[in-house]
């Protein structure tokens, strides 16, 4: 192949012109077969719905298939995707924080989503290192830098949200309650919630096929562009290593930081991207700009609708797994303590085992959704998890070279860091979607005594990622073990 | 004046020297802070953990001027970084990129790191900006101020004037060759003059001496204090007044060495105040130190609150910028903060404060004093009374504790463990001084409550969007009197009921202007904010310095004597290293 066609395409999609990629749909035979070789990738999604879940987000029984039936909040799901479910209740992570295993964290809502995929208290951490904002490394860190996914594909993992407003961060510092995903002890991962952004950043490591058939002549104007980018690259390299030998040891660090930062688009910049494409990668229309751009609005307004931007974030996690371009992604719906208004929700009314439309559109999601009426709040999870379920089922489609999808292959992971309306750190809402192919059972509700969060995390590892060398994960300061969770293991 | 504001400012933020509570006495012990930075948490807050500090109120002798680490630009210093330096109209930066807030202000240096998402975004900007700063003779004129191609002497020029704005002080030699280098590698592949100066404009606004604010010492590993140069005090002021880069005046100044000189220093503050460029003081301190970046997002309840709408969130938030303002350009003395009776109103906004409130053209914002309408002050604005309250009511313990924390700099504890929150107790209390009653009635919750739930019992007469009332919805009346228990601040304690028959408000501006607290809390503010980073301990010699020369009899405590103040101590022209 011509190494700069693609680059050409890449710069033609940044600048905003819808993408062609006629290598793709046209060349699945190839790439199966090349696939039967080799196993399905393995991918790990995290979905973090904020402010906890209404009450009646549990199923009412426990067991495995007809035994239970799932809750009027997943009533959107149906039943091939129930088939593939498991809601996990009672899991607890007070302990990460309470030496009596206490759910009463305050203030929640700027301490618990730090340990969402840590289980550990930041403060402590921020405290024993002294300084401003700190962290354990999180799950999905753990695993992007484990052999297990290292290197395996373009980009080590995306982080992604649909938040438009700065949250309150209930004096914690903001990375808490606004990013999940730790790379380092000091290193928050700010997530994406700008689709054309993540567009880019994704097709920027798709890479053609090798049998796309014939080949373009080098592009001049390309040719200069990446010598222009190396040039500049080169200097800001040779300028910021020059700046950073003379300065003291934390800022030499930040300045890595900074080096590091420049290093990770350098590629993308200044040549063709090394990515690989997956089961019948195809790209999708380049996001529009005028509707989902998310800079600011509190609610849905003429040019933003959240129902837009949630649907692009779907097009996009699906184009990212389909096409192979990284097999970790965090994505949080809102940031934690979201205040933005779900008014292009419909109010619904909520029995026991389902809901009806009401009057009235939904309100502000923290005031008036967690802390107003249930029915209010619970309206608000269902559209929420509506939009799970509608990129399961899109993941479902897609079928791998086994003929098991790539859902089957994914273990998402739709989770809040606080039970409900009342803040605790204990009964929190976990349901795992997809993982049959994994070795996880499906099509069951398991409500556990108490049990620690953390042990979903290395059961993660331990039994469903291959990386059963992680010995040990998060913080129990109430002194319990970690235990692999038999019960959801085939 | 500001445009409408994005952000959001958390109204608990953090206060690094907050005095915090040692336990629920009633009693604030100023005695109990770490000295650690206070981020909140109540493994941070003393009293509970961390090592004593002893009282320095006494030291006056400043010893640590502190280390102020390298400071990535955040949204809004970018945007009016490129606005000042290039004479661009693009707004690169948005909501959308990487921030991080500590201590209620988005632009401490400790949180803001950087990834490679944002550098990506740094870099395609700068494409973008010099794109349009070369299409545009005139600013490109500016920029390219020699025509020679390939001319060494050409191109050290252009590096000494633009490079040298952007890089806040004058290009090393080294530097000069890198930057050098880029114009050549344009040249080679067939770019011209013009086009090959924007490809080396462009490498320096993708360069991390531009990206961040950077200040070298002289022996990094050592805790040694020493000045900083000219030109790195030129970049405090000018980050510090006007959220940018220094113009071509401070440039000079730094770079003939006289800045550094205590009445240049002096009267380039008072230049740098009285230029518009200041009004981003305004915007990036006040607006987040006094929640207005809140009031445009406050969430009020369409259903319950029907008179909220854009138009009147703007007019709130411009109100609260204008009324800082005010203290900020005339000179009044900061203790009539809680009770001027100044009002800038729209006719929208009028409308909402009724009771009188004359009606102004539609327009600007007009200014109208002393209306009798029972209002004076801070708290008296809508902007304040709805950003302190929830979306369906108002809460006199989220007012009064943000009054604690913001204007007294006082932290109270966080609440103890397993308490029902009231908005738990009832879903839409129709009388929030009751439920509050019966909350408070739990002695775990009785003393806290009482350091901060006067405040906010007093200011009940305003709904949760600021407008005055009487009577609750179940026709109960508001009973705004209420009273402070004996304290350090009060002595005596001091009663609420304040002017016969009047609403709270005069009561809430005599204890808070009462309060010691209060006219030290702004240079605590103010210092945390002109630094970029949580003050410590050893701050507080410099503040007590700068508060007894602000504060002392027979001057007016007004907000420009306190920037000089703050901007003359050897914390804010000095630094250290950070010591091995």
């Amino acid at each position: 192949m011509n190494r700069f066609v693609s680059r050409r395409l890449v710069l033609r999609g940044a600048a905003g012109v819808a993408l062609t990629l006629p290598w793709l749909e046209s060349l699945l035979p190839t790439k199966s077969a090349q696939a039967q070789a080799v196993a399905a990738p393995k991918r790990f999604l995290p979905i973090f719905i904020p402010n906890g879940a209404s009450e009646n987000w549990k199923p009412l029984q426990v067991g495995v298939g007809a035994a239970w039936t799932m809750s009027p909040v997943f009533e959107l799901f149906g039943a091939a995707l129930k088939a593939k479910m498991n809601v996990l209740s009672n899991f607890e992570n007070g302990s990460a924080f309470n030496a009596d295993g206490g759910s009463s964290v305050e203030p929640s809502h700027g301490r618990q989503p730090g340990a969402f995929l840590t289980c550990v208290d930041p403060g402590v951490i921020r405290k024993n290192l002294n300084v401003a904002e700190a962290n354990a490394i999180s799950l999905d860190q753990i695993m992007a830098t484990h052999a297990a996914f290292k290197g395996k594909t373009a980009l080590p993992s995306l982080q992604l949200g649909l938040s438009t407003v700065l949250s309150y961060c209930d004096g914690q510092p903001c990375s808490n309650s606004r990013s999940i995903s730790w790379s380092g002890a000091t290193s928050p991962m700010y997530k994406q919630v700008d689709p054309l952004e993540v567009f880019n950043k994704i097709v920027g490591v798709i890479k053609p096929s090798d049998n796309m058939g014939g080949t373009t002549a080098p592009d001049p104007e390309a040719l200069a562009n990446i010598a222009r980018n190396k040039s500049v690259i080169d200097a800001v390299l040779e300028s910021a290593t020059r700046t950073q030998g003379q300065l003291g040891a934390a800022d030499k660090l930040r300045l890595q930081e900074f080096l590091d930062s420049v290093r990770s688009i350098e590629k993308s910049v200044t040549g063709v991207s090394v990515g690989m494409g997956g089961v019948a990668c195809s790209a999708i229309a380049t996001p529009t700009m005028a509707t989902v751009h998310p800079d600011a609005p509190k609610q849905n307004t003429a040019t933003y609708k959240k129902e837009d931007h949630a649907n692009a974030m779907n097009d996009l996690i699906v184009m990212a797994l389909q096409c192979d371009a990284t097999r970790i992604i965090t994505h949080m719906l809102e940031d934690e303590r979201s205040e933005f208004t779900y008014d292009h929700v419909k109010m619904r009314t909520f029995t026991a085992t389902g809901s009806t439309e009401g009057n009235g559109t939904c309100p502000e999601y923290h005031g008036g959704g967690q802390h107003g009426s249930q029915d209010a709040f619970a309206s608000i999870v269902r559209w929420n998890a509506g939009k799970v379920a509608e990129l399961a089922t899109r993941l479902d489609a897609i079928k791998e070279a086994d003929g098991s999808s790539i859902l089957d292959n994914t273990v998402i992971w739709f989770a809040g860091a606080m039970h409900g309306s009342n803040h605790a750190c204990n009964d929190l809402p976990v349901a795992l979607l997809g993982g049959g192919a994994l070795g996880l059972k499906q099509d069951q509700h398991v409500a556990f005594g108490k049990r620690a969060f953390r042990d979903l995390h290395y059961t993660m590892m331990n039994k469903v990622f291959d990386m059963s060398d992680v010995a040990n994960f998060g913080q129990d300061l109430s002194g319990g073990q970690l235990k692999v969770i038999s019960e959801i293991i085939a | 004046m500001p445009s409408r504001t994005i952000s959001f400012l958390s109204p608990a933020g953090v206060l690094a020297l907050g005095l915090a509570a040692a336990a629920c006495t009633g009693v604030v012990d100023p005695n109990t802070k770490d000295g650690q930075p206070n981020d909140g948490n109540p493994m941070g807050t003393a009293g509970t953990t961390g090592t004593p500090v002893d009282p320095i109120i006494a030291q006056t002798q400043p010893i640590d001027p502190g280390h102020v680490a390298v400071h990535r630009l955040n949204t809004n210093e970018y945007n009016a970084t490129v606005t000042d330096v290039l004479g661009t109209k693009l707004q690169p930066a948005n909501a959308n990129w990487r921030g991080g807030e500590l201590g209620g202000f988005d632009n401490m240096a400790s949180v803001l790191g950087v990834d490679g998402d944002q550098y990506r975004r740094y870099f395609d900007a700068a494409g973008a900006l010099t794109k349009d700063v070369f299409a545009n003779d005139a600013l490109r004129a500016k920029i390219v101020t020699c025509a020679t191609t390939d001319d060494a002497a050409c191109i050290t020029s252009i590096l000494g004037t633009t490079g040298t704005r952007i890089f806040r002080r004058p290009l090393t030699t080294a530097e000069q060759t890198t930057y050098s280098n880029v114009y050549a590698a344009a040249r080679k592949v067939g770019d011209d003059h013009n086009a090959s100066v924007r490809l080396m404009v462009q490498a320096m606004l993708s360069s991390a001496e531009f990206l961040y604010r950077i200040e070298f010492d002289q022996a990094p590993n050592t805790t040694a204090k020493h000045p900083v140069t000219a030109y790195e005090l030129a970049s405090r002021l000018s980050y510090f007044l006007w959220g940018s880069a220094p113009d071509d005046q401070l440039l000079a100044a730094a770079a003939n060495n006289t800045l550094i000189k205590d009445d240049v220093l002096a009267s380039a503050v008072d230049y740098m105040l009285q230029d518009g460029k200041s009004n981003r003081f305004v915007t990036n301190f006040a607006g987040q130190w006094l929640g207005i970046r809140r009031v445009v997002p406050h969430p009020a309840a369409a259903d319950v609150y029907a008179a909220w709408n854009p138009t009147v969130a703007d007019a709130a938030a411009q109100e609260m910028y204008l009324y800082f303002n005010e203290f900020l350009r005339t000179g009044r003395s900061w203790l009539d903060f809680m009770k001027a009776d100044i009002n800038y109103v729209t006719p929208e906004l009028a409308a909402l404060y009724g009771n009188g409130m004359p009606t102004p053209a539609a327009g600007a914002p007009q200014r109208v004093e002393a209306v009798a309408d029972g209002r004076q002050g801070f708290a008296g604005l809508i902007g304040f009374l709805a950003m302190s309250s929830p979306d369906r009511r108002s809460s006199p313990t989220l007012r009064g504790k943000w009054i604690l924390l913001n204007l007294m700099c006082t932290t109270p504890p966080d609440p103890p463990p397993n308490v029902p929150k009231l908005e738990d107790a009832a879903m839409a209390p129709t009388n929030v001084r009751e439920a509050l009653e019966v909350h408070r009635a739990n002695p775990a919750c009785a003393a806290c409550h009482a350091l901060f739930d006067p405040f906010g019992l007093a200011l009940e007469q305003y709904d949760g969007i600021g407008q005055f009332r009487t009577m609750y919805k179940d026709n109960s009346t508001i009973d705004p009197a209420t009273e402070l228990q004996a304290s350090e601040a009060y002595p005596d304690g001091l009663k609420f009921s304040g002017i016969e028959g009047a609403n709270g408000l005069p009561g809430v501006a005599e204890a808070v202007t009462k309060n010691p607290a209060f006219a030290t809390c702004i240079s605590e503010k103010m210092l945390t904010f002109g630094l970029g980073r949580l003050l410590t301990a050893t701050d507080k010699p410099y503040l007590e310095v700068v508060n007894k020369e602000w504060l002392k009899d027979g001057a007016t405590p007004s907000i420009p004597r306190l920037v000089h103040g703050l901007v003359s101590t050897e914390t804010f022209r000095y630094r250290r290293g950070e010591g091995t």
